[in-house]
């Protein structure tokens, strides 16, 4: 019952990635469980996603995560992924190696053979001439990174870990392995005697974890009541706190349309697609926040700005007045 | 890290052996062909046919709140100082409602008769639920007394001339707050939750000879009103969940209580000094203190493993007062840079450069930590040596860097069990019941488990543990390691390992007081002083010459594992060598004294500034 109701959703997964997704936030939420019993009848030979590297990837860690290694690597080795999607299994492999504590046989799977990352390389010749093998892949920096660090005997792995993590941080800034890899990069610093950038790698690992506490939370919050507004709304203000416009506006939409009546959903997705540059979206949602709350005075000073970024001053004066006639006191120009 | 870190505590011994690791010498190689067969191995579990009956009590099987999962701690101390080691365990209650109604429980005392065979006999007379014990000498008269922690609840107990633990009344361990302490059977409005004292250490902060307090405490959880569930409220609030299953609440999500530090006046009483000594010190939920001289200076640091937070490594500068520094030595967070849920504290030099190490154990998904003392700050070594691979299933507790075996390479040893009952069903990885470890750890890089040599091993049975201590318990030299379960049985492992190999076991004592001094005064003249128990003497002992010259490094102190107190008697394995070479002591008054080659396979107690004052062969 449940593997057909499985396979049923299935045909659609070659365009809609929010399954695999899904799993990944299960297993950010150390939830294995709940993508073992989703996924392995996906991946399965016969499954319709038997051919997906990353769906198998994730079912392989969710094995592990469970426990059960052996069968995680079992069904890696058993895998068949498109040529395409051969990276994701192959990073996968490389996790387990490292779970194992081999870091030897994880840098032989990560790195390109016979090219050792130079000591000092600049992260711009690490994106020219990679030295991992997937470089498309933003895991595949992280645990490359940290198979040298976890190698290092004071011969220099660690400095040629950091650009592998610099890179990862480019490519996946709000991944939950984003503190790891700049707490890796902050005691590389001390490891030099680099203070300053130490203490500054410090600031932003701590900044990066407290983030990442936050977003599980919210998460977990999202999942335990799915029709209350405030967790969703503070998934948004977290993804607007990260400079990450488009998946605060995902979480908005989702959110709006769920609960029309919760006004500050509104107004964060005007906030989102105003940082996205789409000032019509965003006075759409901006007006609407308005028509749900018409006393809320920060709003209008928002649709203020809004309106005065897309060239309507008379509109965006008027709006300003109404703000000041509420109380407001912040000038319409942002500093 | 402290600066004094450059000098090792190698250095300030004197002791010759250079840094790093060595091959071994023939006589210890654990794959030399000039070593004898070994013989079957173990730590046999002979707690029934000894005497030991005790039994723990840890709240329900289902374990509704967090007091109920961390389980109880034991402890060795000489009582009557006949020069045998005797055992007292804390003790739990059925549920957490029955701390409010009452009756609360005593500690229970197991009396040996010299030979490891053990007697119970009555306890002090407290009442409460007791987690954590610590031993030194507290009033410096020259016999061991005992420090009891738990939830809601401190007491000193001074041993008496006759060797029975007496209570001290208004010894000044418990804090002003009225909520602080919990009276067991008083009737108690919710909304206040009592403190909570996990480990515990009795060690030298200040180094005026009398031993201070460092109380690691854990959590506020309200005794009549505990969390059930979910913590937070309305659309905020956050089930109590691990992968999937609802659990007990806490520790994250619950307030955290402050570390504490008191300063003993050498006359069984103590002042609170946490603001002037712990200055900036956050609350953390903490369960594991180990005193030692991480940096090298002569005096003695703590490092504090808190759960879901940060560890600590607290640098003394010499007169009590303490800087955290975990970040900047690397043993704040795991290398991938999170806050691991810290649990058992040990140290000893597992790579033999002369260097402090650090056992660190955690969280199931977590590893047990190695780091490896180094001239800046500490290396982690858990991955190289394997420790990941190995331990991450596996939810660890006491930890012990013993050498069980003999032959000069420390073992690793852990007691496992989950928090969760719910750790046995499907998915989570890991199991609710699991079997104590011990991995040897020898000149290669690599921990080599040790697998139970037959039913009998106390590495046999899957079933969970929490506190153990270590010491010699029936004469033999080897030291023996005593076990203690979560609502089980506990285990008194004695050691059938490395028969063939020689050992040497030291005890340090101050130096004899002046007669008609009583109590011993405190430093008021700025000096510092030794105290009565040695605690904070560190002891090189040489063993072998040219190639295979090593050194093994050892350092007083009680507080070790989890909850609990281990031997002040130091354990050294000496190999094939009958003798050692000769023996550095660095006391913590400043002296350094070296003793001359000697026999092994013997007890050695040294005084400050006497040598060796006795000496008994192995039974």
């Amino acid at each position: 019952m449940i593997l057909a109701l499985l396979l049923s959703i299935a045909p659609g997964l070659g365009q809609d990635r929010s399954v695999l997704e899904r799993w990944r936030e299960s297993l950010d939420l150390d939830l294995p469980g709940e993508v073992i019993t989703a996924a392995l009848p996906l991946v399965a030979r016969s499954g319709p996603l038997a051919k997906d590297g990353e769906a198998i990837a994730l079912a392989a860690r969710a094995l592990a995560a469970a426990g059960e290694e052996q069968r995680a690597a079992k069904l890696l080795d058993e895998a068949r992924p498109e040529a395409a999607s051969l990276g994701f299994v192959e990073v996968a492999r490389a996790r387990l190696a490292i779970e194992r504590d081999d870091l030897a046989r994880a840098r032989e799977i990560l790195l390109v053979p016979q090219v050792a990352p130079p000591v000092t390389p600049q992260v711009a010749s690490v994106r020219t001439d990679p030295p991992v093998r997937f470089p498309a892949i933003p895991e595949c920096w992280l645990l490359a990174g940290r198979a040298l660090y976890r190698s290092d005997e004071g011969t220099g792995e660690k400095e040629r870990a950091a650009p592998l993590l610099e890179r990862f941080l480019e490519l996946a800034p709000l991944d939950a392995q984003a503190p790891s890899a700049l707490h890796m990069l902050a005691q590389t610093a001390i490891a030099l005697g680099d203070t300053a950038a130490a203490g500054e790698l410090r600031k932003k690992a701590l900044a990066s974890a407290t983030w990442q506490d936050f977003y599980r939370t919210r998460r977990l919050q999202v999942r335990e009541k799915p029709d209350e507004p405030l967790p969703r709304l503070g998934l948004a203000e977290l993804f607007l706190a990260a400079g990450a416009h488009a998946r605060a506006r995902e979480v908005c939409r989702e959110l709006v349309a769920r609960v029309p009546r919760f006004c500050r959903g509104f107004v964060a997705l005007g906030l989102a697609e105003r940082g996205l540059g789409d000032l019509a979206a965003a006075r759409k949602a901006f007006e609407r926040a308005l028509d749900c709350d018409p006393r809320a005075a920060p709003t209008y000073l928002d649709l203020a700005r809004v309106l005065a970024a897309g060239g309507d001053k008379n509109a965006a004066a008027a709006t300003y007045a109404r703000y000041r006639d509420l109380g407001g006191t912040e000038p319409l120009e942002e500093h | 890290m402290h600066p004094r870190r450059a000098v090792s505590i190698a250095a300030l011994l004197l002791v010759s052996w250079g840094c790093g690791r060595k091959p071994a010498s023939p006589a210890t190689s654990r794959d030399g062909a000039s070593a004898p067969p070994a013989p079957a191995e173990d730590l046999v579990d002979e707690a029934r046919e000894r005497g030991l009956d005790y039994e723990n009590r840890s709240g329900s099987p289902e374990k509704a709140t967090i007091l109920e999962a961390n389980g109880a701690g034991v402890a060795l101390i000489d009582l009557g100082n006949d020069g045998d080691l005797d055992v007292v365990f804390a003790q739990g209650l059925p549920s957490l409602r029955r701390i409010v109604t009452g009756p609360g429980v005593d500690l229970e005392i197991y009396e040996n008769d010299g030979k490891g065979h053990f007697s119970h006999v009555p306890g002090p007379g407290l009442s409460g639920w007791w987690t954590g014990l610590a031993v030194g000498d507290v009033d410096g008269d020259g016999d061991q007394d005992l420090v009891a922690g738990g939830y809601g609840d401190l007491a000193l107990l001074l041993q008496d001339a006759e060797g029975h633990l007496v209570p001290k009344p208004n010894a000044g361990l418990i804090p002003d707050d009225p909520a602080a302490r919990l009276q067991v059977g008083w009737p108690r409005a919710p909304g206040h939750p009592p403190l909570w004292a996990t480990s515990l250490a009795l060690f030298d902060a200040d180094g005026d000879g009398n031993l201070d307090l460092y109380v690691c405490q854990y959590v506020d959880l309200d005794p009549v009103a505990p969390p059930s569930g979910a913590l937070g409220e309305g659309a905020l609030a956050v089930p109590c969940r691990w992968k999937g299953y609802e659990v007990f609440c806490g520790p994250g999500g619950l307030v955290a209580q402050p570390g504490r530090i008191l300063r003993g006046r050498g006359d069984g009483t103590f002042e609170d000094k946490t603001r002037e000594w712990l200055p900036g010190i956050v609350p953390a939920y903490s369960l594991g203190v180990l005193p030692f001289d991480a940096d090298g200076d002569g005096d003695t640091d703590l490092y504090v493993a808190n759960d879901s937070m940060p560890n600590l490594l607290l640098i003394n500068d010499g007169h009590g007062v303490f800087a955290d520094r975990a970040y900047a030595a690397g043993v704040a967070l795991s290398s991938d840079g999170r806050a691991e849920a810290g649990m058992g504290v040990a140290s000893g030099d597992v790579n033999r450069d002369g260097l402090f190490d650090l056992a660190v154990t955690n969280f199931s998904d977590e590893p047990t930590e190695l780091y490896f003392g180094s001239k800046r700050g500490f290396t982690e070594m858990t991955y190289r040596y394997g420790l990941q691979g190995e331990t991450r299933h596996l939810l660890k507790w006491g930890v012990h860097l013993v050498d069980f075996d003999g032959d000069g390479w420390l073992d690793l040893f852990t007691a496992n069990g989950h928090v969760y009952p719910q750790a046995d069903r499907q998915h989570t990885g890991t199991r609710y019941g699991q079997p104590a470890t011990l991995w040897h750890l020898g000149p290669e890089p690599r921990a080599v488990r040790v697998e139970p040599a037959s039913e009998s091993s106390i590495l046999a049975p899957a079933v969970g543990s929490r506190g153990s201590a270590v010491g010699d318990l029936d004469g033999d030299g080897a030291p023996d390691l005593v076990l203690c379960r979560i609502d089980a049985r506990a285990s008194l492992g004695m050691n059938r390992m490395g028969a063939q190999n020689h050992r040497l076991a030291i005890r340090c004592l101050g130096p004899q007081k002046p007669s008609g001094s009583d109590p011993r005064p405190a430093a008021e003249d700025g000096l510092r002083r030794t105290p009565a128990d040695g605690m904070g003497a560190r002891v090189a002992v040489v063993v072998g010459r040219g190639a295979a010259e090593h050194g093994l490094l050892a350092e007083v102190e009680t507080a070790v594992g989890y909850q609990s107190a281990s031997t002040s008697w130091l354990h050294f394995g000496l190999g094939a060598e009958a003798g050692y070479e000769a023996i550095r002591i660095a006391w913590p008054s400043g002296k350094v004294e070296q003793l001359p080659a000697g026999r092994g396979d013997r007890r050695l107690t040294v005084r400050e500034g006497a040598g060796i004052v006795h000496a008994e062969a192995f039974r």
